[in-house]
């Protein structure tokens, strides 16, 4: 222990049983002690040492050494990017621009081209939340970003995991994303996954990782999916793993919850759709799946029609009744009797993806005086029709009369489909004259870019003030970084 | 002068406040924008009636918005300059208003009497002022040793858990005595909680006492010393005083810029290097909350044709802009060739001045590591010196060396590194 420590572990206790011999001090302060010794004031002499030692002590000091060889990155042999699409990335990672910013990567990677070092922990933090950059990610990063991530355990094991290792010991949003990612190209992986991991999930995320069977749904899915639906504790999962059966038709499911249920959906003598309500759960639906789930306002017995109603395809009724869609909606929803099966239509025709019916829905419910549409049913149903329909509603106004929580901008946001210059100045101008009564979603505009024909940016005069505002502006931001990128 | 996004973009007071500039770096928010060699000027709609009015002093990059943010710089202003540095072909070159040419005669004539005498001072009256400060600074010191001597009498370890309070009643007292440096170092003595405190309590307490004993043999110290030790006390050398003396003319790189909020004073600093002189610089000024804009509004990586008036000191570090002769391009640089220079260094600055705090320094080919759960900088001999664990840049460092070495400027502290900013092709990079 050198002086300057010892004294300072001695002053611990105070000064009381302190002794100030001249051994306090290295023998190079000898004569500093000396000029010092006479001082009676104990306190007085020890701050003085004290001072003296800690100046003594800090002045000789040297930094450490070591022998350790550390590696170095090897030399590149890809180029990199010119200083004009690096301004380009750091724009796109500024106004957070995911989209872009995968298109900008594989960009690089095609051309291959490589980052620049000082980006490349800003991008290796980005895959960490941001799955789909990942892999190209790996092929644009260089010697230097390989040297680089074995200097980092998280974006080491965050970028050169593999997915089954991610699924197996990943977050719950990793290995969401793996699966999503297993679902597209090996569907039947993703059955094995889910099958080993099963019994550890909790409820909440055995219904989440269910979900992702939305895509893909498939013959091969079916043996979980009953497996799922016979033992689960979970009704939700439950639930849903019924919903995607019916979906399967060789599952077999959605024929024979038909068969046994068509018989009590009927037209009387006078011609009025009538449904009857069973009183008892036959021993066959509930072999189907059909659970005594509460839905509010409905009897049980009527929450069993409604669940049964939900899974059958609604082309089934149009066919039975040798009727229309728009016919069947129209006299359903204005029955009492039979009006609050009117919802349980709109989620078969989600769940089967009916093109008809989505349309024949939608163009039902903007004709309403009171349409209540939810917006999560709207934004099922208008990603069904087709791009000419999705324009028709525009231009003939019938997305302002699809229900209160669906204004122009999420009619917008759900107009997926590349815009022609005509479409993006007709919607620009339109969202100009409303964008001041929209009060939330406003955030979400930026979305637009995705759409949007960039040829508006040469005529953003037309706007007037709203190209000002700083969400929308974000969006033009974005288009832009778009065309130049496309570029 | 060749300005960068980033340099611009230090100047934000905060994040939120880059994204916004950011998002008014867009020539498209910009109802109109012009520029000329010295200055550029824009408008933008904001939400008052009027348009804001935006204007850059490109000399020193100094700033000014009509809009009614308490932010400054306000993200029209950073926004205006970020538009600027990244379309500079689109604005158009145009003849100055007068309001601009106003503000800009302004600047320069505010600049130009940095350097002229003030009006002649009544001698007898600040003698007296100053007699009188100097009693109560003289009682307050009596006070303060022996509050130093009954707390080391009682032990580190009881000094250690001695409540807030203990340490802020002597703190007061010393801001009642006018000892504002004092005081500061004695709210200092209340946080010691890291590794070694021992040895860190007992460092600040004998550093503390030393400077009281400092004060009372004043006479005996060396002139210059004199100056550290009154500044160490807490006082304030008058700033035209500087200005008067000699300047020191060179080329000033911005090693670094630091901002510290606290309550309603905000501190900047400065860290320059003189490339023909070698000399480093701090320019430190205080802003209160009131006050628009500070001192100084140089950015980091820049480079400034001025004249420097340094305060006394038997280690002068801290100087005062006499005259700026605005930005210039990259300049040259040299730095020390290896840890072991530094270390000579600092023994020989502490021989003259032991209570220095962090200087800047620049030390050529430093490898920046990561050594287990350790940041270094090591030197071609294989010395290496620990990166202060609050510079947040550490894999950007990291990744630009690749593992070879690197000129860098550095704060010193006591053995600790903090990297300001590393030279790469001749151009220096501000971290």
């Amino acid at each position: 222990m050198n002086h300057w420590t010892d004294l300072s572990k001695k002053l611990v206790l105070g000064t009381d049983k302190l002794s100030l011999e001249p051994s306090v001090l290295p023998p190079d302060l000898e004569s500093a002690y000396s000029s010092l010794k006479d001082n009676t004031d104990k306190e007085d002499l020890t701050m003085q040492l004290s001072f003296l030692l800690w100046n003594y002590a800090e002045g000789g000091k040297v930094f450490p050494t070591t022998k350790k060889i550390f590696t170095e990155a090897a030399p590149e042999t890809q180029p990199v990017i010119s200083k004009e699409k690096e301004l380009l990335l750091q724009s796109i990672l500024t106004h957070q621009l995911d989209d872009l910013l995968l298109i900008f990567l594989n960009r690089c990677a095609d051309n291959k081209e490589i980052l620049p070092p000082h980006i490349l922990p800003t991008i290796f933090n980005k895959s960490k939340t941001l799955l789909e950059i990942r892999e190209p990610v790996l092929k644009v990063v260089g010697e230097r970003g390989k040297w680089l991530l074995s200097q980092n355990d998280l974006w080491n094991s965050t970028l050169n995991k593999e997915p089954q290792e991610i699924w197996e010991t990943g977050k719950m949003v990793e290995r969401l994303a793996v699966l999503q990612e297993i679902r597209k190209s090996e569907p039947k992986k993703s059955i094995e996954w889910l099958q080993l991991a099963w019994n550890q999930e909790t409820a909440a995320n055995r219904l989440i990782l269910l979900e992702e069977l939305e895509n893909n749904t498939n013959e091969g899915d079916i043996s979980f999916l009953e497996e799922v639906l016979k033992n689960d504790r979970s009704e939700k999962v439950k639930k849903l793993s019924l919903d995607f059966l019916a979906k399967i038709d060789s599952s077999g499911c959605e024929q024979k919850l038909y068969d046994l249920f068509h018989p009590n959906f009927e037209k009387d003598k006078k011609g009025i759709f009538k449904i009857n309500v069973p009183e008892t759960l036959s021993v066959e639906l509930r072999n189907i799946g059909i659970l005594d789930l509460s839905y509010r306002g409905f009897t049980q017995e009527e929450s069993w029609v409604f669940q049964i109603l939900s899974l059958i395809k609604p082309v089934r009724w149009t066919k039975k009744f040798a009727t229309t869609s728009k016919i069947l909606l129209e006299q359903l929803s204005k029955n009492k009797a039979t009006s609050k099966y009117y919802k349980a239509l709109i989620n078969s025709a989600i769940l089967h993806r009916d093109v008809i019916w989505s349309k024949e829905i939608l163009n039902y419910e903007a004709n309403q005086k009171k349409p209540d549409l939810d917006k999560d049913d709207f934004n099922q149903l208008f990603k069904q029709i087709s791009i000419e329909d999705k324009q028709k509603f525009f231009y003939s106004k019938l997305y302002s009369h699809l229900g209160s929580g669906i204004n122009l901008l999420v009619f917008a946001i759900n107009c997926d489909f590349p815009w022609s210059l005509k479409f993006t100045e007709d919607m620009f101008a339109a969202l100009s004259l409303q964008y001041k009564s929209i009060y939330y979603d406003r955030d979400s505009i930026y979305l637009l870019h995705k759409f949007a024909h960039s040829g508006i940016l040469t005529k953003l005069d037309q706007l007037g003030d709203l190209r000002y505002e700083d969400n929308f502006n974000k969006l033009l931001q974005a288009m832009e970084l778009g065309s130049q990128l496309a570029s | 002068m060749q300005y960068t996004e980033d340099m611009i973009l230090a100047k934000c007071p905060d994040e939120a406040s880059k994204k916004a500039s950011r998002d008014h770096s867009n020539p498209k928010k910009w109802l109109c924008f012009f520029a000329d060699e010295r200055a550029v000027w824009g408008e933008i709609k904001g939400s008052g009636k009027e348009p804001y009015k935006v204007q850059i002093d490109l000399k020193d990059s100094g700033s000014k918005c009509s809009c009614p943010s308490k932010k400054q710089p306000c993200k029209h202003q950073i926004g205006l300059f970020l538009c600027y540095v990244k379309n500079q072909g689109s604005f158009k070159l145009s003849e100055q208003p007068e309001v601009i040419k106003e503000w800009l005669n302004k600047r320069d004539q505010r600049e130009a009497k940095k350097g002229e005498p003030k009006k002649p001072i009544d001698e007898v009256a600040q003698a007296k002022r100053a007699a009188s400060r100097e009693k109560k600074v003289s009682d307050g010191i009596l006070e303060l040793q022996l509050w130093l001597k009954d707390t080391i009498r009682s032990g580190l370890l009881d000094a250690r858990n001695k409540k807030y309070e203990y340490f802020d009643k002597m703190r007061a007292s010393m801001i009642d005595s006018q000892a504002k440096g004092l005081a500061n170092r004695v709210i200092e003595l209340s946080s010691t909680n890291e590794n070694l405190w021992e040895e860190t309590l007992l460092k600040k307490l004998s550093q503390l006492y030393s400077i009281c004993l400092a004060y009372t043999n004043i006479q005996a110290l060396p002139e210059k010393f004199q100056e550290d030790i009154k500044t160490l006390i807490g006082w304030d050398q008058s700033k035209d005083q500087i200005l008067s003396q000699e300047s020191i003319k060179d080329q000033w790189v911005v090693l670094g810029y630091e901002k510290e909020n606290n309550e309603n004073l905000t501190t900047h600093r400065h860290w320059l290097f003189g490339s023909n002189t070698n000399r480093y610089a701090l320019l430190l000024s205080y802003q209160a909350f009131s006050q628009s804009s500070p001192d100084y509004t140089f950015l980091a990586g820049s480079v400034i044709d001025a004249d420097l008036c340094f305060y006394p000191s038997a280690y002068p570090l801290r100087a005062l802009v006499k005259e700026n002769r605005g930005n210039i391009n990259q300049t040259s640089y040299t730095g020390l060739e290896s840890l072991s220079v530094l270390e000579n260094q600092y023994s020989t600055i502490l021989s003259v001045h032991p209570f220095v705090d962090r200087f800047p320094v620049i030390v050529k080919n430093l490898v920046p590591l990561k050594d287990g759960s350790h940041w270094i900088l090591m030197d071609e001999k294989g010395k290496y010196g620990y990166i202060e664990n609050s510079f947040n840049k550490k894999f950007e460092l990291l990744s630009v060396s690749g593992g070879k070495p690197l000129d860098l400027s550095l704060l010193f502290d006591s053995y600790r590194l903090f990297p300001l900013g590393y030279w790469q092709n001749g151009e220096y990079i501000a971290l």
